[in-house]
């Protein structure tokens, strides 16, 4: 008998809705709301409390946070509910979750269990934090149960091969997602802002050249995606150039300017978290709020099929 | 040519740049609503660079004075956002004032050279959006105006929104009409219900038309009756000098309620465009069956409240509220039972009840549907004592956004006890995101050139036609009013009316 069992599993859940129910009978019960299963990868040590907890309003989910160390333990799990009161109201709404730690050996007995515990129905995201965990011999099976993957860069020193797994797996027919295009919907949508006005869009022909700054000492995925996209969307190679301006925990970009011979427009983070437009005769300012990773996790849960346009930046790539 | 960098998928509709001139701008609505709204817009990056505000209104005023005091507004009335220093100093560079009286024609030819001058400045493309903002006896003046210097039309596109009331009645409403028409073609005009903007009216079609389980379930042969109630908890306010003379019938009924009523009854459109929506909306109003003058008594309720004691305060009767006549004759409170002659609703009430200084405030539409034919359950009758079944689905518009659905399932335990249990969709805990306010829905809307949302001048006129004969019975009717206490849920006679048919008013 295997130690972990996800009828086990799935039995720990009723026990739970059942005690919810009893400690909440006065005011109606706990409302039970699941819209998704969201299977997150991640590391020993990381803390998802809070993006779950946030995600959870928009997208109820059964939650499977599947913990991954180096240290040969066994797969184990528990399971319980996440509950919250939303404001001004007596019933609690509650979304299920589990919690599994494997080791990377142990992690081959993870798509088993995860077979018999996804919500009947419902779409499945797999949420992979921990990239190394996309180079574990079992990760292949747990994909096939997803309808998407997103995978976070952010932090992950091998980097590069992250972005050719991404095109891989994209090759390879998988709705696949990366928070670092995510991170960049705001740069594109202001680029794109810029070249409404159609005497503006006018003068996109005369632009031949592209300057993205970005606060690390090397151009991460997301300067590469702006700057694949950029050239995708202008049908054109465009002579670009990335230079490092200022330094943060996390890569960022700085300003994104397409110029040719008498034009020039501009993008440019200033202080307080604001943008600067820049064109011959705008000037506007819009503001880029620090993203949370709920932020970006919840335009990707948005969008569960294909993505047309990051398809192309990747087939660019 | 497109915009090569456009993406459908995540990127917010967008809308071209344009002029937005506000005729009232130093009124109630401007401050508390279209301002903050309009902010908001731009916290959100729904905005082109190189929008401009203009405001208009009698008072004097340097730009500078109109957007500091706007400034001030959007620090006051702004909602579940914090207020940004650069982002306002960015917006409100596109704001402007032109002082002026609205019936002064040379206000006009100003205002036009206005308008010129900051297409040229933010690139407006000659894009304006009037908002009469504005008492409703000054929008002809206005209309007539805008039109005689020409600014009915321009390089770009030029609409123009109207707040509602459209007209007091019937004929007023017509002669509106005319007048406007006679300046701006009807796909210029943008005639703003606010209730069509929130979020579960637009739902309703959502709900309705997006799923293929319930429209088999909506039509006479599953639902008993439908029961639509806006209740407020507050009394009229300052408001009383223009309550008195509209009352709650015209004040909600002829137009916001009918519209929902409107959106839940209507037939499936073709295709979600703005016209094949408002078509069906238009037909299913010009449905309602005309009461004749004898039938008034039976199918509409008038009420006023009095002073009662509510919550351990006193709270005044509506005739001793400022500015109220102390024999006033208007209704605080209106009921009415409607019929729909069509094949789909044939037989069916729509009840529809509004009020002021009810018990709490509450926007709710209730569709009750018939009860199992037989029930198999000896001690569980199919009917509640209040005289409902057990089926139940309330889309609920305020304070909470949401649907519940209710039904019945068996009490865990030994033997067959049933009880009712209500299965909740909420926008507020299941949708994170704030939901847009109405206004900044319906203002986007007309900067995006979708009527959608709006009303149709055909459907002020079959609005009217419904409401109009109770309006001109009650006319002639000495009121025995004050008819219920503040802080109750309206007049016994509005009981009564359910009565007949065998219904009671829900609590909601």
């Amino acid at each position: 008998m295997p130690a972990v069992q996800a009828e086990k599993l799935l039995q720990q859940l009723d026990e739970v809705w059942v005690s919810l129910g009893k400690q909440q009978e006065e005011a109606g019960g706990v409302l039970r709301a699941c819209a998704i299963t969201l299977i997150a990868v991640v590391d020993e040590a990381a803390d998802i409390g809070e993006t779950l907890a946030d995600i959870m309003h928009d997208n109820p989910s059964r939650a499977i946070v599947i913990r991954i160390s180096d240290d040969g333990r066994p797969l184990s799990a528990r399971a319980f509910a996440q509950c919250w009161m939303p404001f001004g109201r007596r019933q609690q709404i509650c979304c299920e979750q589990v919690e599994m730690a494997a080791s990377s050996a142990s992690f081959a007995d993870v798509p088993s269990v995860l077979r018999g515990l996804l919500a009947p129905d419902l779409p499945v995201v797999l949420w992979v934090r921990h990239p190394d965990a996309l180079k574990l011999p079992a990760m292949a099976a747990v994909m096939t149960l997803a309808h998407k993957v997103v995978v976070e860069p952010r932090g992950y020193e091998d980097w590069k091969w992250l972005m050719d797994e991404v095109a891989r797996l994209n090759r390879a027919g998988i709705v696949v997602a990366d928070l670092a295009w995510t991170r960049i919907t705001r740069w594109r949508d202001l680029t794109a802002r810029l070249f409404d006005a159609p005497e503006r869009r006018a003068q996109l022909a005369q632009v031949d050249r592209l300057v993205i700054e970005h606060s690390s000492p090397e151009p991460g995925p997301a300067v590469r995606y702006l700057a694949a996209w950029i050239a995708n969307c202008l049908g054109r190679r465009l002579d670009t150039r990335f230079h490092q301006a200022g330094s943060t925990k996390y890569w960022q970009i700085q300003s994104v300017v397409l110029s040719g011979p008498s034009v020039e427009f501009a993008l440019r983070r200033t202080e307080h978290q604001v943008v600067q437009m820049q064109a011959a005769s705008l000037e506007s300012c819009t503001l880029f709020p620090q993203l949370k990773e709920a932020e970006l996790l919840r335009e990707e849960l948005a969008i569960l099929g294909p993505d047309p346009v990051f398809q192309k930046v990747l087939a660019a790539q | 040519m497109e915009n090569p960098f456009e993406d459908r998928l995540r990127f917010e509709r967008r809308v071209p740049p344009c002029a937005i001139v506000i005729f009232g701008a130093n009124g109630d609505l401007t401050q508390r609503k279209l301002i903050p709204a309009l902010y908001r817009l731009a916290y959100e990056r729904r905005f082109p660079p190189g929008i401009a505000i203009i405001g208009n209104s009698r008072t004097a005023m340097t730009d500078d004075q109109f957007r500091e005091k706007m400034r001030e507004a959007v620090q006051k009335f702004l909602e579940d956002s914090p207020f940004d220093v650069d982002l306002w100093n960015d917006f409100a560079k596109g704001l402007f004032y032109c002082s002026g009286d609205i019936g002064d024609p040379a206000m006009y030819a100003e205002l036009k050279v206005r308008i010129n001058k900051v297409a040229e400045e933010r690139g407006t493309a000659g894009n304006v959006l009037f908002y009469l903002s504005t008492q409703p006896s000054q929008y002809i003046p206005v209309v007539e105006n805008l039109g005689a210097v020409g600014l009915n039309n321009s390089a770009g596109w030029t609409r123009i929104i109207i707040e509602k009331p459209f007209g007091h009645d019937t004929e007023s409403s017509n002669v509106l009409h005319d007048a406007v028409r006679k300046v701006f073609r009807e796909s210029q005009v943008y005639r703003i219900d606010h209730y069509l903007g929130k979020e579960t009216v637009q739902n309703v079609l959502a709900f309705r038309f997006g799923n293929g389980i319930f429209e088999p379930l909506w039509n006479r042969r599953y639902v008993s009756h439908v029961q639509i109630t806006a209740a407020e908890s507050i009394g009229v306010g300052g408001r009383g000098g223009y309550y008195q003379e509209a009352g709650a019938l015209r004040d909600m009924i002829q137009n916001h309620l009918l519209q929902v009523m409107a959106t839940i009854a209507m037939e499936p459109p073709a295709v979600f465009e703005p016209d094949a929506v408002r078509d069906e909306r238009a037909k299913l109003l010009r449905s309602i069956r005309t009461l004749k003058p004898e039938e008034v008594a039976t199918h509409a309720v008038a009420g006023q409240y009095g002073a009662a004691r509510v919550g351990g305060e006193d709270a005044l009767g509506f005739r001793q509220e400022k500015g109220v006549d102390p024999e006033s004759q208007t209704n605080t409170y209106a009921a009415m039972t409607f019929f729909v002659e069509n094949w789909r609703w044939a037989g069916v009430p729509f009840y529809i009840r509004t009020g002021k200084r009810m018990p709490k405030r509450v926007t709710d539409i209730a569709i009750q549907f018939n009860d199992a034919p037989h029930s198999v359950f000896v001690d569980a009758p199919i009917m509640s004592r209040s005289g409902r079944g057990p089926n139940l689905l309330i889309l609920r518009i305020q304070p909470e956004e949401g649907i519940s659905l209710r039904f019945r399932s068996k009490q865990p335990g030994a033997g067959m006890r049933l009880r009712p249990v209500s299965m909740d969709f909420n926008y507020g805990s299941s949708f994170g995101e704030r939901s847009p306010s109405a206004y900044e829905t319906l203002l986007l809307d007309a900067m995006a050139g979708d009527s959608t949302l709006y009303t149709r001048q055909d459907m002020v006129d079959a609005s009217w036609k419904a409401v109009q004969p109770v309006l001109d019975v009650w006319s002639e009717t000495k009121h025995q009013f004050p008819n219920y206490d503040a802080g109750t849920w309206g007049p016994q006679a509005s009981e009564e009316m359910l009565q007949r048919r065998g219904h009671t008013w829900r609590v909601p």
